[in-house]
């Protein structure tokens, strides 16, 4: 045997791969040649550097490889899905639909602005002075219709360390369940001021029988304000002063020029809502918008016209996409026949030509594709959308090519959209 | 060397006689059965609760094997999209057959079988060619030695030079190369995968090594 024969073992030697009497034979020629115990170590050392340098580095991509995976078994819903490039002119009777939908709502929203804005408008009658808010310094005196009292060291005394009050009939009495703002506001000051005459007969002050003049200036009111400790108690249950509200009847339009009057802006205002109107257009300044029904209907049919509009959009340019694409083929068929293109000079012109159509036909697809998961995203009607998912289910079920892989990306976005639309 | 969708047969080609029990479970691994070490592994765990439907199982399990098979099928393939996408349909097609794997087994050869098979299906459907020499275009172009998407999951210049040199090889060396040193496999099995004679794998090995022994000399010393 010559030593090429050796050396060409060396290899399964070092492997251990020989048959037994072959490894017996090469294993004692390698003890006496120095060649083939070097090509032996630089096997060993080969063995090494692959080893050491066959890793791939742990990095990002691998958790977004394992995620795609998962998302390709289903395992994680895919939550946007990747736009699509297209020509400048694809999609443009979508555009030319979106654009007129939007022109058409912006048009009734101008015509039927005043009907839009004007139910949201809160009105003071002519009538009706706007009323000053009250000045409370103490906010729990008024509550609970105390006054502040000071004793004679000069110091504020609570009232229940007064003399003991009225009855509790005469409590319910002194207690105001509505009270007008501006007769409020002018018992205040008679009660700061002292004096003990109130106008209203709700505001009749409890019988003097109880009265005790703990201070100079003691008013009525601090008479009502001496009340048995539980009758107290009654007064606190009982439901704080309601605002008076404006009826729908007494709401006439505002003038031209309507400046609201002083306030306090600290004191909370007797109205809930502020109105201004300016000429020309309407300003609201409100805590909470009104929305009518009138409003929403509107807006609604505004809604359902533009989606109707946008879905036969859709469907025409897949009709047209799919003309295209069948006229396509047939020409390649016609132009390049069906078989396998020779190696020769006119051959590899077919070629260069053929994958310059098949360019365009995958360009094709792609908005076909594209089209067909919006006619199945829109529509209603469960036949259409089958044949859409159909169309998407065939080209996804196509390998891995680029078209097979958006389309099934449209899949698992429409998987989505019906869990949340279970009635599709 | 022809695309199959099967695995090797039964019996080496060799006329070696082996324990018939040894090729207990070839379809399924042919790399030969993994004894149970008699205690459920970590691993074997992942896969009953995968079997169960386990979906977070199943994920653990992509993460534990999908490196080192990129890394196989890559070596076989040539493309990083190719391999890309084979790696991802072969755990797809793993999920659908989990219910029948033996969990006795180990998991990756299984997976791995899967993979390779799918990478021959889809070159012998992609191209009417009879190897595999062209298919690298897409990952590694032969010109420029140019390692594409490949050269970021590579830290080292070495490594890069390393799976470059690989890269250049012609394909039915590198093939072989991979399978042994990459997958561990045995002559025996190389040549019932690729339906050659073991003589063949250790003709085809040898030439490989030669190729890198010569390309990677300075980084041997």
């Amino acid at each position: 045997m010559d030593h090429a024969y050796f050396r060409d073992r060396v290899s399964a030697f070092h492997d251990r791969e020989l048959p037994l009497q072959e490894l017996a034979i090469v294993e004692e020629h390698i003890r006496g040649c120095v060649e083939c115990q070097k090509l032996l170590a630089d096997l060993e050392k080969l063995d090494a550097a692959v080893a050491a340098r066959m890793e791939l580095a742990q990095t990002d991509y691998w958790e977004d490889l394992a995620h795609r995976t998962e998302e390709r078994l289903g395992f994680i819903e895919k939550t946007e899905v990747t736009p699509v490039r297209r020509g400048w002119d694809s999609g443009l009777a979508w555009k030319i639909t979106a654009i007129a939908a939007s022109l058409a709502i912006l048009v009734f929203i101008g015509i039927n602005k005043d009907d839009i804005i004007k139910q949201d408008e809160i009105v003071t009658p002519p009538g009706v002075r706007e009323p000053a808010l009250p000045q409370l310094p103490d906010t729990t005196a008024v509550m609970f219709d105390l006054p502040e009292q000071k004793d004679e060291g000069g110091g504020q005394r609570r009232p229940e360390e007064t003399s003991p009050a009225p009855t509790p009939s005469e409590v319910g009495s002194a207690r105001r369940q509505v009270p007008e703002t501006v007769q409020f506001q002018a018992d205040r000051e008679q009660l700061r001021s002292g004096t003990a005459q109130t106008e209203s007969a709700a505001d009749q002050p409890v019988t003097p029988a109880s009265q005790t003049q703990t201070s100079p200036g003691a008013s009525n009111l601090q008479e009502t304000s001496r009340v048995a400790p539980e009758s107290r108690q009654d007064e606190r249950a009982q439901p704080l002063p309601v605002e008076p509200r404006i009826t729908k009847e007494q709401l006439q339009p505002l003038p031209d020029t309507y400046a609201p009057q002083t306030a306090e802006p600290e004191q909370a205002s007797k109205t809930k809502a502020v109105r201004k109107k300016t000429t020309g257009a309407a300003e609201q300044v409100q805590e909470a918008p009104q929305v009518t029904d009138k409003n929403m209907t509107a807006e609604t049919d505004a809604d359902v016209e533009a989606a109707e509009n946008e879905l036969q959009s859709w469907r025409a340019e897949r009709d047209s996409l799919t003309s295209e694409l069948k006229a396509r083929k047939l020409d390649m068929v016609e132009r390049f026949g069906i078989s396998s293109f020779r190696s020769t000079k006119s051959g590899v012109r077919k070629l260069q030509s053929a994958a310059g159509i098949e360019k365009q036909q995958a360009a094709t697809e792609q908005a076909y594709l594209e089209a067909s998961y919006h006619v199945a995203r829109l529509t209603d009607d469960r036949r259409e959308y089958q044949d859409a998912r159909a169309s998407l289910e065939e080209a996804a079920s196509r390998g891995s090519s680029a078209n097979a892989r958006l389309a099934r990306q449209f899949l698992s976005q429409l998987d989505r959209d019906r869990s949340d639309r279970p009635g599709k | 060397m022809t695309p199959d969708e099967q695995p090797g047969r039964n019996e080496p080609p060799d006329g070696r006689e082996v324990p018939s029990e040894a090729f207990a479970g070839w379809e399924e691994n042919p790399s030969g059965p993994v004894p149970d070490a008699g205690t459920a592994s970590p691993e074997r765990k992942l896969v009953e609760r995968a079997q169960n439907g386990d979906k977070h199982a199943y994920g653990q399990l992509i993460r534990l094997h999908q490196k080192k098979l990129f890394r196989y099928i890559y070596g076989l393939v040539g493309s990083f999209d190719q391999a890309e996408d084979i790696v991802q349909e072969a755990f797809v097609k793993a999920w659908g057959a989990i219910k029948t794997f033996r969990t006795e087994y180990a998991f990756y050869p299984w997976l791995s079988t899967i993979a390779r098979n799918l990478a021959y299906t889809q070159v012998g459907r992609d191209e009417k060619k009879e190897s595999l020499d062209k298919i690298h275009e897409k990952g590694f172009d032969p010109v420029s030695g140019e390692l594409g998407p490949l050269d970021k999951l590579l830290d080292e210049e070495s490594q890069k030079r390393f799976y470059r040199t690989l890269m250049s090889m012609p394909a039915t060396y590198r093939v072989v190369f991979v399978l042994r040193h990459f997958e561990n496999m045995d002559y025996v099995q190389i040549a019932n995968y690729l339906k050659i004679p073991p003589g063949t794998v250790d003709s085809r090995l040898h030439r490989a090594r030669q190729y890198l022994l010569k390309e990677l000399k300075d980084l041997l010393e």
